[in-house]
């Protein structure tokens, strides 16, 4: 048995430059399109056509130009392989000269086999065909995720119809069941409910469902029990949460700008995490929700200069601003300073072009920033398409820093007193800016008198003239000759003072002035901000080419904005420069219509497959951040094109889906069903012939966890609860303490997401670092994991508040067999079986004669809090059945 | 390979979690634990490819070194006065620098005014390399084992946290795998009792983020942090009230609870590698306890590291704790020092510094070599910068220092096929810039991966469907001048 490995996340050292074959039968007629050209353009397009310098002057990109030949002469001899020199140089590696890229022998005895049938090619595009342009095939325009959403007619399984009689069957169901028939299998049985609910809760809120819950389901015996506990799920707060954590991933939601190691905070990210938030609770159709992210400013005909003053006038519009943070998500180092600020600033378009591309198309186009798509038939101009839709936003012309791409949230009243507070502040800053002259001019004479007679006036002409107006002679001298003099100005004083023993006497002078600014601007009321994308409307920056992705090499054709050049074509998707109907250039918004049409190919199905991995622990197209030539095959395409399908119809509506989903008899079966048939055909159940056993999520370990203690506060939205890093690495929610208003006991959406500082807890479950985002989480299983569930503080803390939660729960606290069940149930929802129950007494007794040994305080609250302590880190709690 | 990803009778995503599972997987597990035979099953097939775990790798080309020991000088640890003697210097002494492009990180105390090394520079050992034996006298008694690096620069990086980020991530930009993430990852752990990257710190941690971070890579490749104090390694060891018989009753109420979950999921690896992972956890408890008790050191070890000594006992303590995990398995042990930054009265400081850690430097590499570890441990001592050739001048009352200087500075290593008694590029005449073989960060990472066998220019993971590496291709060239 081979243990194969999905190509996204597969780390192998020579995974750059794979390429999928398969052997074709010895008489098969190869083609140059089919068989040869994808070899072709992962080893050798780079130097040999897609680059306008052609390597030894020798195009492979079509037939007609291998024949032509290079500089060596002739590249092929039809019919006879070993006398081509193209042979020859790949067969004895010679090519390509990059020694990792080496072609599999598979590939070069399918070049051989090709040349000896007499290098057939399909139709050529006629014409001149430049070096550097890009070429693609009607065989990579076919691909099936560029082919327009279809809704396939149902599928006719007659067990399924004969197993359900007269109820309406459910399209999961249809699909999935006839691939299950084709391979000889079938569904297993139903889950319990106590499984169900448990499932279901988890799926649609991240936490364990509540024990009043699962009393109401239980006792419910309506038939469509099942669907009212759903429903009942779908409208709970918490939906919201659990669902917007799935979209922050993918959008790289963060509380700090990343990029260098300031990871400057971003106290104000967290509105549009709350936006997702409301947006998902309120089932607010994705079409909108996607249109608000890319263009919400463009929807309520807001500017940069007009932002501020339509907040302030309607809080509607404030909604849809705040939508906009999406495009605010990418590191932004450009606030701290950079060394290289054109390069910092390159880097937040770069990054949320990869942004916007991986979550909603589910393509790599980042790898087109500096060369064509070596597997994909993107373009390099394809991501300049993309990156001109967000230009006018973030334009390089006219940058601004994150502090000044934000729009305050203040009333009347607090303005009047800003507006009041900062006049006396400016006042007193003039004031302290004066004194520091005089200051500094008093020390430049002590500093002059330093410098020897000879040089003192030519100094003290060269000093005393402005810095900017000083002559380069003046310069040179100062800066060669007397550097502290060329230093010396108001900004660096406080470095000089330190020379002089009444340098502190002096600083005083302008630093009380200083002082009491700085009392009465702390008394300015600070309005809370939310993060906005705008436009300036005075300026449209240009968009070009930039070769090899090298900003100082821009190329000299002006781009135009638009989406994938691969889907449908150029004059569908190419949009205006400039929108005469908005004050904006209207290009997010066009790119968003044209997204949420209903006609994308990608944009649906890139974010079904996402909700049915959610749900079912593995997605329909494995690579959910690839759908390229390189993506994993649909296991069932019919099915995810009819959900994609259907879910545009019916306006864009997730919780809808969801209900589908769950409802499905698909959803509905166990995890715990072994068929010795099914295994052998369907070991790693691709066809779902039972459920998946999920392990938890990062956040839902920790919330599941402050849920059954009792110690969850369920308060929603606001700012972030800081993390703290102590000194033995850890890093922890809050700073150890809890405050009154208990915000370090908030569900971990709610933590501060600070790029440098991962919560430890969390990071060790797998949540993901936001570089700059994450389109799929891995789930690891590691000994740290394990350490942290025995040893943490954290641990410790919930187990003693789980404890008493039990104490006070139990029916009869003082029997101990009523105590460890209580325990078990608030844990895990079901009873425990009998060996399970013989188990946790066995363990209370233990713990308990321990701990009365050792004569602590509370015995039997300690062992109930050890028992409360293991059921926390069974496999029962940590994974999803 | 990826025509597997095309195939969905067999491939997935999720037997890639559960088989090639990161760190603990059933797969990985029955080949670590065979020995112990703590699983029954019959061992399987290899995987040709790389996965996420920690087991053994095979390497490129045979590796010279199979771990490391880098003792992190934080701060810029001057290599005027150390490492590289400059006779113009004493030549310019309180003259101005002739020069220019010295770039100063603290403007207002600047001066251009050359001030000189101490004079007690000395030829030491056969090799006669020539270096400051008032400050490091131990030092030269090992430069025949040693390869001094005198040409380190980091192109367009400053100040320190751009520094160390680019010494230890290859790029002076926050958000990227540290080197022992990287090593950790291409290599593998040769135990699995104890975590395989271990960054020790003396007396706190270097400002910025921390360096051993494994960002984008899973984090069984982060650094465990072992600190002076208790607890030393966060948590390793059970809370008071847990310690001892009622962990151990815990942790068997834990097996009985997931053998019988197990029971009803027969062939969820992912359930068997967690009841796994407990055991694992339990014995790193022991394994990790037992490394770091010093204790069992003999005093003799302990004489000739110096922990007896309170000036040296900090270092000392953590170069034994380095030696000690190297020769349990640890892959790569960091020892963060971040204590050099000498902007004023920089030669006593120096003097204060040296006589901290020379003894228990050198005596690391005794040590090792004493107990055959160093053919195949690399030991590798300096800072992310060196300093400038001027005064900077902190004012009247304060002795000078010197500012900032990352264009040219000095490191030593030793051991892992490293050439010994050898001094490798040099700076220009006032030690100002690296102007013979410049290493730069690129070259130095690409050169230790070399010696681990594996291939800077092929050592990477994908993210988001895109490949990160540690060296970008063609930027960072093997060393060759310093390999034997």
């Amino acid at each position: 048995m081979f243990y194969r490995v999905n190509a996204l996340l597969l780390p192998g050292l020579i995974s750059l430059f794979a390429w999928s074959s398969s052997a074709p039968a010895a008489e098969e007629q190869l083609t140059f399109e089919k068989d040869i050209r994808p070899i072709f353009k992962a080893y050798c397009f780079h130097c040999h056509g897609e680059e306008k310098e052609l390597s030894g002057a020798l195009d492979l990109r079509l037939k007609r130009l291998i024949l032509k030949g290079g500089d060596s002469g002739d590249a092929i001899s039809p019919g006879k392989h070993a006398d081509s020199l193209l042979f020859q140089y790949v067969e004895s590696g010679d090519m390509p000269p990059d020694e990792k890229l080496r072609l599999k022998p598979e590939e070069v005895a399918v070049i051989a086999r090709w040349i000896d049938q007499g290098a057939v090619a399909g139709p050529e595009p006629t014409g001149e065909v430049k070096p550097g342009e890009f070429l693609m095939t009607e065989a990579e325009r076919s691909h099936w995720a560029f082919q327009p959403i279809q809704k396939a007619k149902l599928p006719d399984v007659a067990r399924l119809a004969e197993e359900h009689k007269s109820e309406t069957l459910n399209p999961v169901d249809v699909f999935v069941a006839r691939k299950l028939q084709a391979k000889g299998l079938w569904f297993s049985e139903e889950a319990d409910r106590l499984t169900l609910i448990r499932r279901v809760a988890f799926d649609l809120t991240g936490l364990p469902p509540a024990p009043e819950d699962v009393k109401t389901y239980l006792s419910d015996k309506s038939p469509n029990a099942y669907e009212k506990m759903v429903d009942r799920l779908l409208a709970s707060p918490h939906y919201g949460e659990r669902w917007a954590r799935h979209w922050l991933d993918v959008a790289g939601y963060a509380d700090s700008e990343g990029y260098d190691d300031k990871d400057v905070i971003r106290p104000d990210a967290w509105h549009y995490r709350d936006y997702v938030i409301r947006a998902l609770n309120a089932d607010k159709p994705w079409d909108q929700f996607i249109q608000e992210q890319l263009a919400g400013d463009e929807l309520v005909k807001a500017t940069h200069a007009t932002a501020q003053k339509l907040v302030d006038q309607d809080p509607a519009v404030c909604d849809k601003l705040t939508a906009t943070g999406f495009l605010r998500l990418a590191p932004d180092g450009t606030g701290s300073g950079p060394m290289d600020p054109a390069l910092a600033q390159n880097q937040v378009i770069t990054e949320t072009v990869k942004i916007m591309s991986s979550s909603l198309l589910g393509m790599t186009v980042g790898c087109a920033e500096c060369h064509h798509h070596r597997f994909d038939p993107i373009p390099q101009e394809d991501f300049y398409r993309l990156r001109a839709v967000i230009a006018p936003v973030y334009d390089a012309d006219k940058w601004r820093k994150p502090a000044s791409r934000r729009a305050a949230l203040m009333s009347q009243a607090e303005k009047a007193k800003v507006a009041e507070l900062s006049a006396q502040v400016k006042k007193l800053d003039e004031q302290h800016n004066q004194i520091k002259a005089e200051v500094t001019k008093l020390i430049s004479e002590r500093v002059l008198k330093e410098v020897p007679d000879a040089d003192r006036e030519r100094a003290k002409t060269a000093y005393d003239t402005a810095v900017k107006e000083r002559t380069a002679e003046q310069s040179e001298f100062l800066k060669k000759k007397y550097p502290m003099l060329d230093l010396l100005v108001p900004g660096r004083l406080h470095l000089f003072l330190a020379r002089y023993k009444d340098g502190k006497e002096l600083a005083k002078r302008y630093e009380d002035v200083k002082a009491e600014a700085d009392e009465i601007r702390k008394q300015i009321p600070q309005p809370e901000y939310i993060r906005v994308a705008t436009e300036d409307t005075q300026h449209l920056p240009e968009t070009f080419v930039f070769y090899r992705g090298d900003i100082s090499s821009p190329e000299s054709e002006k781009i135009t904005p638009g989406g994938l050049t691969v889907v449908g074509s150029k004059a569908e998707n190419t949009f205006a420069i400039n929108d005469p109907a908005l004050p904006t250039s209207g290009r997010r918004l066009a790119y968003a219509r044209y997204l949420t049409s209903g006609q994308h190919p990608l944009v649906a199905r890139v974010l079904m497959n996402r909700f049915w991995m959610h749900h079912f622990g593995q997605a329909i197209v494995d690579s959910t951040g690839d759908f390229g030539s390189r993506a994993a095959t649909p296991t069932h395409p019919d099915l995810l094109d009819w959900l994609a399908a259907d879910f545009m119809e019916h306006g864009w509506e997730l919780k809808r889906i969801h209900r589908l989903i769950m409802t499905s008899r698909t959803y509905r079966q166990t995890s715990a069903s072994h068929s010795e048939k099914a295994m052998a055909i369907d070991a790693d159940n691709r066809l779902l012939w039972r459920m998946n056993l999920r392990r938890l999520e990062a956040e839902s370990i920790r919330d599941a966890i402050l849920a059954v203690s009792g110690e969850l506060n369920r308060d929603q939205f606001g700012a972030p609860v800081p993390v703290s890093l102590a000194d033995s690495g850890i890093i922890t929610v809050g700073s150890g303490k809890i405050s009154p208003d208990r915000r370090e006991l908030k569900r971990s959406i709610y933590i501060q997401v600070r790029r440098t500082q991962p919560v430890t807890m969390l990071n060790a479950f797998d949540a993901p670092s936001m570089e700059p985002n994450c389109e799929q989480r891995v789930s690891s299983t590691v000994a740290t994991q394990s350490l942290a569930l025995l040893n943490s503080e954290f641990m410790r803390e919930q187990s003693v508040a789980f404890a008493k939660r039990v104490l006070a729960t139990a029916e009869k606290p003082a029997d101990a067999a009523n105590l460890v069940q209580t325990a078990w149930k608030l844990a895990l929802s079901n009873e425990p079986s009998s060996a399970e129950l013989q188990a946790l007494e066995k363990h209370y007794q233990l713990q308990l004669q321990e701990y009365q040994a050792k004569k602590v305080k509370a015995p039997r609250q300690e062992a109930l809090t050890s028992l409360c302590h293991v059921l926390f880190g069974t496999n029962q709690f940590l994974y999803i059945e | 390979m990826f025509q597997n990803s095309h195939d969905y009778s067999n491939g997935s995503r999720r037997h890639f979690l559960a088989q090639s599972a990161f760190g603990v997987s059933s797969l990985a597990l029955a080949t670590l634990l065979k020995d112990d035979q703590l699983l029954g099953a019959p061992e399987k097939p290899p995987l040709e490819e790389i996965t996420y775990d920690l087991k053994p790798k095979k390497t490129t080309h045979p590796a010279r070194a199979k771990s490391m020991i880098s003792i992190f000088c934080g701060g810029g640890p001057s290599h005027l006065d150390l490492f590289d003697r400059k006779p113009t210097l004493d030549e310019y002494a309180g003259k101005r620098f002739p020069g220019d492009g010295i770039k100063y990180d603290n403007a207002g105390q600047a001066t251009s005014i050359i001030m000189p090394a101490p004079d007690t520079f000395e030829k030491c050992g056969e090799s006669g390399m020539e270096i400051n034996t008032a400050l490091l006298p131990h030092f030269g008694e090992i430069v025949d084992d040693v390869t001094l690096i005198r040409s380190m620069q980091l192109p367009n990086i400053r100040n320190h946290v751009a520094g160390m980020r680019a010494m230890t991530t290859g790029r002076g930009r926050e958000g990227w795998p540290s080197l022992g993430s990287w090593v950790t990852y291409g290599l593998g752990a040769e135990t699995q009792n104890l975590p395989a990257f271990v960054a020790i710190t003396i007396p706190r941690n270097p400002v910025g983020s921390p360096y051993w971070d494994s960002r984008q890579l899973p984090s069984i490749y982060q650094g465990t942090v072992v600190s002076k104090s208790e607890p030393r390694i966060a948590n390793l060891n059970p809370i008071s009230q847990l310690r001892g018989k009622p962990q151990s009753n815990q942790l068997d109420l834990l097996k009985e609870l997931n053998q019988i979950h197990l029971e009803r999921h027969p062939g969820e690896d992912d359930l068997s590698a967690r009841i796994a992972s407990y055991e694992l956890a339990a014995r790193m408890q022991t394994a990790a306890t037992e490394a770091l008790d010093l204790t069992k050191e003999t005093e003799a070890t302990h004489q000739m590291y110096g922990s007896n000594d309170p000036v040296t006992k900090e270092f000392a303590d953590a170069c034994i704790l380095a030696r000690r995990f190297v020769e349990r398995g640890v892959r790569f042990v960091q020892i963060w020092n971040y204590a050099w930054d000498m902007h004023e009265n920089i030669f006593a400081a120096l003097e204060s510094r040296c006589r901290s850690c020379d003894k228990p430097c050198a005596a690391l590499v005794t040590d090792l070599k004493q107990r055959g570890l160093l053919d195949s441990t690399m030991v590798q001592w300096g800072g992310e910068m060196g300093r400038l050739p001027v005064v900077q001048d902190r004012g009247a009352g304060k002795k000078p220092g010197r500012d900032h200087n990352t264009e040219g500075f000095s490191i030593w290593m030793a051991g892992g096929g490293i050439k010994e008694g050898h001094i490798h590029g040099a700076t220009d005449d006032f030690g100002h810039r690296a102007v013979q073989d410049v290493v730069t960060q690129h070259d130095f990472h690409a050169t230790l991966l070399h010696q681990f066998g594996l291939k800077a220019d092929e050592l990477h993971f994908e993210h988001n469907a895109q490949p990160v590496a540690l060296v970008e291709p063609g930027q960072g060239k093997v060393a060759e001048g310093i390999l034997k």
